[in-house]
């Protein structure tokens, strides 16, 4: 060998066989192509990204609405689901107005006697006489059920309940 | 070539398949060589190459001209076989690793190859060198391939390629000596 590099060149002599190679290549060729990252795959990859933009923004849209939120509170919160019920809620908060205007109406009353009490003594006698134990005692001895303000009340609460 | 090629290309990137029969015809002695050199073993060879030409067809598409020759793209793909064929073949490593003692230390013939001594030797030889100086011998030597091409192929620069070249060269040369002289 006259030197190494023509050595080298030598191995070009090793070469698969015909038979092989014909072979080989109906096989390669019986298979499909991939579909390759060009316009049409960049196309499809761009109309995924849009439509999945679209979604996670409906999708938040609706998360975010109220119908949704109890919609997804009664999926998801067992703990909830049964102060969830419609129909008692709604119950529920009706009572809550009425004892609240009771409380009002009862409150409206007494302490309209109280400044009525209160305003006919500071004529008659001063305000010196604006003494709460002495009208603590005096509202004691009023009708609590007659008179005026009793009969105002009840036509109040009649016409709160009707 | 070149014009030509850069039309089978496309046309392979559009299904067609007499243009990579033609892709193929023309690049796959060298990437079986290629591969042969590497696994010792002639039925490996033949198995891996039949691979490394389906990976191709089936990813032509994403192959782009610009980027550097087809050949190098090819390799590429010889390479990364390879390399998963040793990762999970170990059988195959062993079966190897005999091969290539036999062959280092008696220069044994290949029983499957009708290649003379001489040749045996010398790729016996060139077996002892690291992989990477064996690959740029063999692409630079056994396949003409120039610098760029064998850059490309093993990504790096076309400068680090003819450093590689002239160190495994030189290696080479020493062992070519020194078993001469032990013969």
């Amino acid at each position: 060998m006259k030197n190494i590099e023509e050595a080298i060149k030598q191995l070009k002599r090793i070469e698969p066989s015909q038979e092989y190679k014909a072979h080989s290549l109906r096989l390669i060729l019986s298979s499909p192509q991939n579909i390759g990252n060009g316009f049409s795959v960049r196309f499809f990859e761009i109309l995924k990204f849009g439509a999945a933009l679209s979604l996670t923004g409906l999708l938040i849209v609706i998360s975010v609405s109220d119908s949704f939120s109890k919609f997804n509170a009664r999926l998801l919160s067992p703990v909830l689901l049964a102060s969830l019920d419609e129909e008692k809620i709604t119950k529920e908060a009706g009572q809550v107005d009425i004892k609240i205007t009771i409380a009002e109406a009862k409150y409206y009353n007494d302490s309209t006697k109280k400044v009525a009490i209160a305003l006919n003594e500071t004529a008659k006698n001063g305000p010196g006489h604006l003494n709460s134990a002495i009208l603590e005692k005096e509202i004691g001895g009023l009708d609590m059920n007659g008179g005026e303000n009793g009969e105002n009340i009840d036509e109040l609460l009649n016409k709160l309940t009707m | 070539m070149l014009e030509e090629e850069k039309k089978h290309i496309k046309q392979a990137q559009g299904g067609n398949q007499e243009s990579f029969g033609i892709i193929y015809g023309h690049y796959v002695p060298q990437i079986y060589r290629f591969v042969f050199f590497k696994v010792s073993v002639k039925q490996v060879a033949e198995d891996l190459t039949h691979e490394i030409f389906l990976s191709a067809w089936q990813n032509i598409k994403n192959y782009k001209q610009k980027q550097f020759p087809i050949s190098s793209w090819l390799y590429q793909i010889a390479r990364n076989k390879v390399i998963d064929h040793y990762r999970t073949d170990k059988k195959n490593i062993s079966i190897d690793t005999e091969d290539f003692a036999e062959e280092t230390l008696g220069f044994k013939e290949q029983d499957n190859l009708d290649i003379p001594f001489a040749i045996n030797k010398v790729k016996s030889l060139i077996k002892l060198l690291k992989p990477e100086y064996q690959e740029v011998l063999i692409m630079r030597y056994v396949e003409d391939l120039d610098h760029k091409e064998i850059a490309g192929a093993l990504d790096k620069s076309e400068g680090a390629i003819r450093l590689i070249q002239h160190r495994a060269i030189n290696i080479l040369k020493e062992l070519y000596e020194k078993h001469r002289g032990s013969n």
